[in-house]
């Protein structure tokens, strides 16, 4: 079990011939996900890594029948365009990993997708990973065993980090989600803790946040007030020496105000009961401390 | 995500139709002469051109009442440098100043067009409480901040903007129809320019009617593509970056420095920064965030090590990778090419983990650098990195 996809999903990859979206769907299909169709204008009819190739999703999806997700690996300036599509052919989930997109493309999508089911993941986001059963994106496939800890980041090395620290201290992973560096997201910490909440195959759920925002802090009430912290949650915030008003890397990690920096974020954090992990170096221990190597946590 | 400078923000309120004041230019001594008495009435207002705020406080703006007295204000500004609370510790050097009119005052506000990271749409900040800044004004007077949903291509509607007018900003009857005029436009602006930020502050209510006096905008760097009036503006500014960001920004990685002694190279942002949050922890102070991406080469990665080997203020250097997309063997190869160009002198540490780990240290030890120590294991590795700092 997991959250969003598993091994029966059928997968369609937006931009499946391109440098990324090739090396990519090579990987996932080799760790066994179900990608029937990949769409690649003005490359319909060919077959790339052994899918066939389709000039539209409409076209793809007249073939294979109804799609559960799309990977989207398109260029910047038409990942608007991707997203719009995705949501056309009534896709109920859709991952865009590109990364750059500007700022008014994503406003325009957020809009967008308010008129459907469907939800977003990213954009510049490292996507989704139920360990042994499916991969959808950038996560590199055997970096854990599967197990009962979820884990959701605005990351992406960070997470293999502590997902392998995780596997290290002998415990497992139910689902790996990447909900993206960028201002503005798909989907945010609060619905993924929704989505681990109602998991039974979660035992407990890792956060890993950074400076910028308020998601943090939204999701940690969240999780101790609706959700009465029925799973135990964990909390890495990175950025503590963070300057004010410098982008690290990610077009969302910036602190604007004293409320958006990691020492105030991890205050609220803790102060919300989530178990707060300060070192890097800590995650898979505090996790294994916590939980104990009870045969649930393993999975 | 960029800032202009304010003379360029202006030009953008100015294709707007924002009414602002009249302006001189000064980018050379040839220019002061410019600044003739009787140009406008009133009196002058000398603004030194930096990318940061904060200066007034720190003597960047300073007004006079007659053109000599600008000239000369003018002409020690040039040139200059100027440190200000938001200019992260350096002086900026000016290299423009703006002289406009010194027009009369009768009641400021704030107007800006921001991003709501909340409501994941850009939005309209608007306060009768001018001339401080918005985190200022959100704390000492939140009700008098007004917020208002920028809608698809910047449109605001009207009503909207009535509503504000006549109760929280109290804006005289006859200019409340000039004031929707400017906040539209500016909403506007700020959707067809791809702006992150676009703040007019203060936005003066003149005897003549509204103006914007300072202006502050915020480029969407991911845009360039379709706004390449935008890029051409950012590329005039690069020279008010340093060296090492100059670099950084040729080869397409992200570094900030932030003033410590261990210089950091990891691949990926939230590894960077937690990276740099761990030295911090064992006692140490990281120099810089340097993220060399997924996909870097090796000559990107190369120039990335050259970039921290330049920097003479670092006593080591920390290499954390978690080798996925990003190959271990590509970092070593890097390190040996750049220790051929300039020799390592201080301690490096790397921590290398994952695809072709093996190679990446067969690399270094065929190489025989010296100073360069290989971890698996993080812990282990940013101890001895933070010792060899206390030693020396």
């Amino acid at each position: 079990m997991a959250i969003l996809a598993n091994k029966n999903s059928k997968i369609v990859v937006q931009g499946i011939t391109g440098k990324t979206g090739s090396f990519h769907a090579d990987l996932s299909l080799k760790l066994g996900t179900n990608i029937v169709a990949g769409v690649s204008p003005g490359k319909g009819g060919q077959r790339h890594l052994g899918v066939p190739v389709f000039d539209t999703l409409e076209a793809a999806k007249a073939a294979t029948g109804p799609l559960d997700a799309t990977v989207i690996f398109v260029p910047a300036p038409l990942a608007l365009e991707a997203i719009a599509e995705a949501l056309d052919a009534k896709i109920p989930l859709i991952i865009v990993i590109t990364e750059g997109i500007p700022v008014r493309d994503m406003v325009s999508a957020k809009k967008l997708l308010a008129g459907h089911e469907s939800r977003m993941i990213g954009p510049n986001c490292p996507g989704l990973l139920v360990p042994g059963e499916c991969r959808l994106g950038i996560i590199p496939g055997k970096i854990t065993p599967p197990g009962s800890i979820g884990i959701v980041s605005r990351s992406g090395t960070l997470t293999y980090e502590a997902a392998r620290q995780i596997a290290q201290a002998g415990l497992g992973v139910s689902t790996v989600v990447g909900i993206g560096g960028d201002p503005v997201i798909g989907t945010d910490f609060c619905q993924i803790l929704d989505l681990f909440h109602q998991d039974p195959a979660t035992q407990a759920v890792l956060m890993i946040g950074e400076i910028g925002g308020s998601m943090e802090q939204d999701a940690a009430a969240h999780w101790s007030g609706e959700l009465g912290r029925a799973k135990p949650l964990f909390g890495l915030i990175a950025g503590k020496t963070a300057p004010k008003g410098k982008r690290m890397g990610h077009a969302g990690a910036i602190m604007e105000a004293e409320s958006d920096s990691a020492a105030s974020k991890a205050q609220v954090l803790k102060n919300r009961g989530v178990v707060t992990i300060d070192e890097l170096t800590q995650i898979g221990q505090t996790v294994l401390e916590r939980l104990g190597k009870t045969p649930a946590a393993v999975g | 995500m960029a800032n202009l400078l304010e003379y360029q923000a202006r030009t953008i309120l100015e294709e707007s139709c924002i009414p602002i004041p009249p302006a001189v230019l000064v980018s050379k001594t040839s220019d002061l002469r410019k600044i003739k008495s009787g140009i406008w009435r009133g009196g002058f207002v000398v603004k030194a051109q930096v990318a940061a705020g904060g200066r007034g406080k720190a003597g960047g703006v300073k007004i006079v009442a007659k053109a000599g007295e600008a000239r000369e204000a003018a002409r020690e500004m040039l040139g200059a440098s100027l440190a200000t609370n938001q200019s992260a510790g350096s002086a900026l050097k000016i290299k423009q100043v703006l002289v406009t009119q010194k027009v009369q005052i009768d009641r400021e506000f704030y107007l800006a067009a921001v991003l709501s990271r909340k409501r994941a749409q850009p939005v309209l900040l608007i306060s009768s409480a001018g001339g401080m800044g918005v985190e200022e004004i959100a704390k000492t007077q939140p009700q008098a901040l007004v917020e208002i949903p920028i809608e698809a291509e910047g449109r605001v509607p009207s009503y909207r903007l009535r509503s504000a007018a006549v109760g929280p900003l109290q804006i005289p009857g006859p200019w409340i129809n000039s004031f929707i005029a400017v906040a539209q436009k500016t909403a506007k602006a700020y959707w067809s320019r791809d702006l992150v930020l676009l703040e007019i502050n203060p936005l003066a209510l003149t005897p003549k009617g509204f103006l914007a006096l300072d202006a502050k905008a915020n480029v969407d760097e991911n845009a360039f593509f379709r706004q390449p009036g935008n890029e051409a503006l950012i590329k005039i500014n690069a020279s008010e970056l340093t060296v090492a960001e100059k670099k950084a920004k040729a080869l397409g990685i992200s570094y900030v420095p932030v003033g410590g002694n261990i210089g950091c190279l990891v691949n990926g942002a939230g590894l960077a920064m937690a990276t740099m949050d761990l030295i911090a922890s064992h006692g140490q102070m990281p120099a810089n965030f340097l993220d060399v991406g997924g996909g870097a080469d090796v000559e990107q990665v190369r120039g990335a090590f050259e970039l921290l080997l330049a920097g003479d203020s670092l006593s080591a250097i920390f290499v954390n990778i978690f080798g996925g997309i990003m190959r271990c063997d590509i970092i070593a190869q890097a390190l040996v090419e750049a220790g051929k160009k300039r020799p390592l002198k201080v301690p490096l540490v790397a921590r290398l983990l994952g695809t072709n780990v093996q190679e990446a240290r067969n690399i270094l030890e065929k190489a025989h650098l010296k100073n360069v120590q290989i971890f698996e294991d993080l812990e282990q590795a940013v101890r001895m990195v933070c010792q060899i700092e206390g030693k020396g």
